[in-house]
């Protein structure tokens, strides 16, 4: 059984521009998946859609199983959550936020909740209205993995972590579950964090996954070609051909991002461009991205 | 600049709606509690309208748009973490505060007041309304700047001081408007140059954060003393029942239904359903720290959804500690008695007779013409006037102890003896009355030829006093109509958030959430029209669907409590259902104000 299965979802807020438009994502124990998307390409609310919070206008959720809008608490019991705009009760302490927590999650680790406050070097005393904005996210991320979920839903969740903190954080903390068997989904703009620790990734854009790969395979099977531009080929030609993701023009020169090797796709541009060859760069996930995203408009 | 952060406050970015809101409530009750006092006052031909009564009509609208304008009010936060980065100084920033304060109330009052003053313009007792207008200008302009001279250095008041800035605020109006003190708009003036001169003084030129001169930047990390409450607990109630607007309007709720709203009918429709939206909104809103943690839904809803009723109670049931006679206009009274006074007590136009007014409770339903004969045993009959429960419905409602001119005296007793035997348990013969009362008139003259002037409305009321009205139990229905009207406003506020299930019916759902908005505005216009056309129709429908409860209770009190809490317990029932199925609506993400990020 698959820890997430969302199938066909789609939710529209405001007429005629879906949020989520036909998304499936499935999610197996064990599996850690980074979800990567420009600001409003429906992360945050895919990410509610799993927990229960929002419901999808089309298509069915399963968490372990189960409905997370018909059955909310017991989803939630298994299921660790950390949002880019989560806020804590300004007026408690701590330790009185791990103790609301523990009070909620019946199988919260104590053990396990100390440990996290001493890297992150909290004494429990400090109130959380006096914390700066990183420290209450440490916070935060403490109270979603104290519980030890077996699925973590992180939504930009290293966000105002310093560099040290967020290595603490995806190293240590989200690894070790990982580990155990429990599976992430993380959205994140930070790619290095994605590259450490995703295996697979995702990517939505406008509201549909256009790739959902493991991340190594991902890597391997994209070539990035470079030709030059203003010489009779536009992006719509390299749109055009089979394997192409994306394309388009980066000051002078043409981009096309295409699934294959080089030699495949060299053959396949010189069926647009004969009198062209094209160079292919080393591409990173960021560039992937980029490419990927940018080349679809 | 100043211009520019002023024009960019909320709260004067709102005052056109509030001041349309308050245009609308003063349209509805503003020019309704007028036609009551111009009627009620009317002597000898000559409408008398004082400032007492100003202060009623005026005092209406004005806690109305407080209602509305209270959340936004810029007074408690004087400096906000962005606006330290703006080049301007803390004395700008408190001018431009004070002029958004006092536009956000002084607007909507002077549009409320022009209404009234239109109103009152052909009727020749407006300047009865000026002084009262001017006070309260002047009260409301020292009451700003009171709420900045009160420790001018600080950045944030604290609860406790913004409740006690509110009840020195309360007194101020309080003393302003009433008995129409000819000196205290003066007094007001030459005190808010003092309020001026202090903030002019005191307010620090930097907007630079002083941790000396705000005593909540003291750092406590020491254990303290151990809170009685879990952090849970704490945290939902601090989340929903103790959030201080919760509280505040709870407050104006309970208040306006127990001490205002008792005696019209417009203001009972009004505070029941208003205020229970403006808090369940707020709070559902609230619910988003909650949403991603494993708590069911119902162990919130008591947080939620029980202040409200418990509000709604106890307002209702003030109203009845602290009954109000109905007004002399009414035809429907607290108690059996005759009206030789107000020219239209019925609603006939010129008609000018002797007619028995009766509780509502006594009042009965007809379909036809002939169900409302009432017939003497010697023959004699009337058919009593009816007030239509629809416009072109056969349904009516009719007191069936009236009188009218063509009656006789003898059938004036007859109906006197018999309502005087329902309503409280006098069992009087028709004769024993014609000798106590009516013994210098013939039996047989016709009521249109009987002299009313003089006449005691109420000669039978030593016998009566004692006894009071036989009216069925009156606070089971009154928390049975609390309960209703809680799970009304509830279920209202639910319903829009209930997502739709299918992409299909989304397409609707922004016409069906515009048609739910224009139904219920619709609802509240036609309850208007209804009251406004005839004064009778509420109580008087209230009145029976409570004397049929009763009858069927067995007027048993433990009869009533069981009644009443099976009847909050089902509705709790469905609402909790409800709230299992809502999306909680979602928190602006961006926002200058803290309040408007922050849940808890």
């Amino acid at each position: 059984m698959s820890v997430l299965e969302l199938t066909n979802i789609t939710r529209v807020f405001e007429r005629g521009l879906p949020v989520l438009d036909g998304v499936d994502l499935t999610i197996e124990a064990g599996q850690v998946v980074g979800l990567l998307g420009q600001n409003g390409a429906g992360k945050t609310t895919l990410m509610r859609i799993a927990l229960g919070m929002l419901r999808p206008q089309t298509g069915t959720v399963r968490v372990f199983g189960l409905d997370p809008c018909e059955r909310p608490v017991e989803v939630k019991r298994r299921v660790g959550y950390v949002s880019e705009d989560q806020v804590l009760p300004p007026y408690l302490r701590v330790k009185e936020v791990l103790a609301l927590h523990r009070s909620l999650y019946p199988s919260w680790d104590a053990d396990f909740a100390d440990e996290l406050l001493g890297r992150f070097s909290f004494q429990g005393k400090e109130k959380i209205a006096k914390l700066s904005k990183g420290q209450a996210r440490r916070v935060a991320v403490t109270c979603a993995l104290a519980h030890r979920p077996e699925l973590l839903l992180l939504d930009e969740p290293a966000g105002g972590f310093d560099p040290a903190a967020r290595r603490e954080f995806l190293e240590t903390a989200l690894q070790l579950l990982a580990d155990e068997g429990s599976a992430v989904l993380f959205s994140s703009h930070h790619m290095s964090d994605v590259e450490r620790i995703a295996g697979r990734v995702a990517v939505l854009d406008r509201g549909q996954k256009i790739v959902d790969r493991d991340l190594d395979e991902l890597r391997e099977s994209t070539t990035l070609a470079v030709l030059a531009a203003n010489n009779g080929v536009v992006p719509l030609d390299l749109k055009a051909l089979d394997g192409c993701l994306g394309a388009r023009i980066v000051r002078d020169e043409l981009h096309g991002l295409f699934l294959g090797s080089p030699e495949a796709v060299r053959s396949r541009i010189a069926s647009v461009s004969a009198t062209q060859s094209p160079r292919f760069a080393a591409i990173t996930l960021e560039d992937l991205f980029i490419e990927l995203v940018e080349g679809r408009r | 600049m100043s211009f520019a952060l002023y024009r960019h406050e909320r709260v004067v970015r709102l005052t056109p709606v509030i001041s349309a809101l308050s245009a609308l409530f003063t349209l509805l009750v503003g020019w309704t509690l007028l036609g009551v006092f111009t009627r009620l006052e009317t002597s000898n031909g000559q409408p008398v309208f004082d400032a007492e009564d100003a202060l009623l009509v005026l005092l209406l609208p004005l806690l109305q748009t407080l209602v509305f304008v209270l959340p936004f009010l810029p007074v408690r936060t004087r400096v906000q973490d962005h606006e330290r980065s703006l080049p301007v100084t803390r004395r700008t920033l408190v001018v431009v505060r004070i002029a958004a304060t006092w536009t956000a109330l002084v607007v909507p009052l002077l549009v409320s007041s022009g209404l009234i003053l239109m109103r009152l313009r052909g009727e020749g007792h407006a300047g009865a309304l000026l002084l009262p207008v001017a006070n309260l200008v002047c009260a409301l302009t020292l009451v700003v700047l009171l709420a900045f001279a009160w420790k001018p250095a600080k950045e944030r008041l604290s609860i406790l001081e913004t409740l006690g800035l509110a009840l020195v605020a309360a007194l101020v109006v309080y003393v302003s408007l009433y008995g129409g003190l000819q000196g205290i708009g003066l007094l007001y003036l030459a005190a808010s140059l003092v309020a001026a001169f202090v903030i002019h003084r005191f307010v620090p030129a930097s907007t630079a954060e002083d941790p000396a001169a705000d005593t909540t930047f003291v750092e406590d990390v020491g254990p303290g003393r151990e809170p009685l409450l879990s952090p849970l607990t704490r945290t939902i109630l601090k989340t929903t029942a103790l959030r201080p607007f919760n509280v505040t309007a709870l407050f104006f709720l309970v208040v306006c239904i127990g001490l205002i709203g008792v005696d019209n009918p417009v203001l009972m429709l009004w505070f029941p359903i208003a205020l229970p939206i403006h808090v369940l909104m707020r709070s559902l809103t609230l619910l988003n720290g909650f949403d991603a943690l494993p708590i069911a839904r119902a162990r919130l809803f008591p947080w939620i959804a029980l202040p409200t009723l418990a509000a709604l109670v106890v307002g209702f049931l003030l109203m009845g500690v602290f009954p109000h006679e109905y007004r002399s206009y009414d035809p429907v009274a607290n108690a059996v008695e005759l009206d030789s006074f107000s020219e239209d007590a019925l609603g006939a136009e010129g008609e000018y007779s002797l007619h028995v007014r009766t509780p509502p409770q006594l009042w009965q339903l007809a379909t036809t013409a002939d169900a409302r004969l009432v017939e003497a045993p010697w023959g004699e009959s009337f058919r009593p006037l009816p007030h239509a429960v629809l416009w072109g419905a056969p349904l009516v409602v009719f007191n069936p102890y009236d009188v009218g001119p063509q009656s006789s005296v003898r059938f004036l007793t007859w109906q006197l003896a018999r309502a005087l035997s329902v309503a409280h348990g006098l069992h009087l013969t028709p004769e024993d009355i014609h000798a106590r009362w009516f013994a210098d008139l013939h039996p047989d003259t016709k009521l249109d030829d009987v002299k009313k002037s003089g006449l005691d409305p109420q000669p039978w009321s030593a016998l009566t006093a004692a006894r009071g009205t036989t009216s069925p139990r009156k606070f089971g229905s009154l928390v049975a109509l609390a309960v209703f009207f809680w799970f009304l406003s509830t279920a209202w506020v639910l319903r829009r958030n209930v997502p739709a299930r299918t992409l299909h019916l989304w397409r609707r759902a922004r016409t069906r959430r515009i048609a739910m908005s224009l139904g219920l505005a619709l609802v509240f216009v036609l309850l208007f029209a209804f009251t406004l056309r005839d004064d009778a129709l509420l109580p008087v429908l209230g009145a029976l669907a409570h004397r049929s409860l009763d009858l069927a209770l067995g007027t048993s009190a433990w009869a009533w409590v069981g009644f009443d809490l099976v009847l909050a317990v089902v509705a709790s029932l469905v609402l909790v259902w409800r709230l299992n199925r809502i999306e909680v609506p979602p928190l602006p993400r961006t926002g200058w104000k803290k309040c408007e990020v922050s849940v808890f």
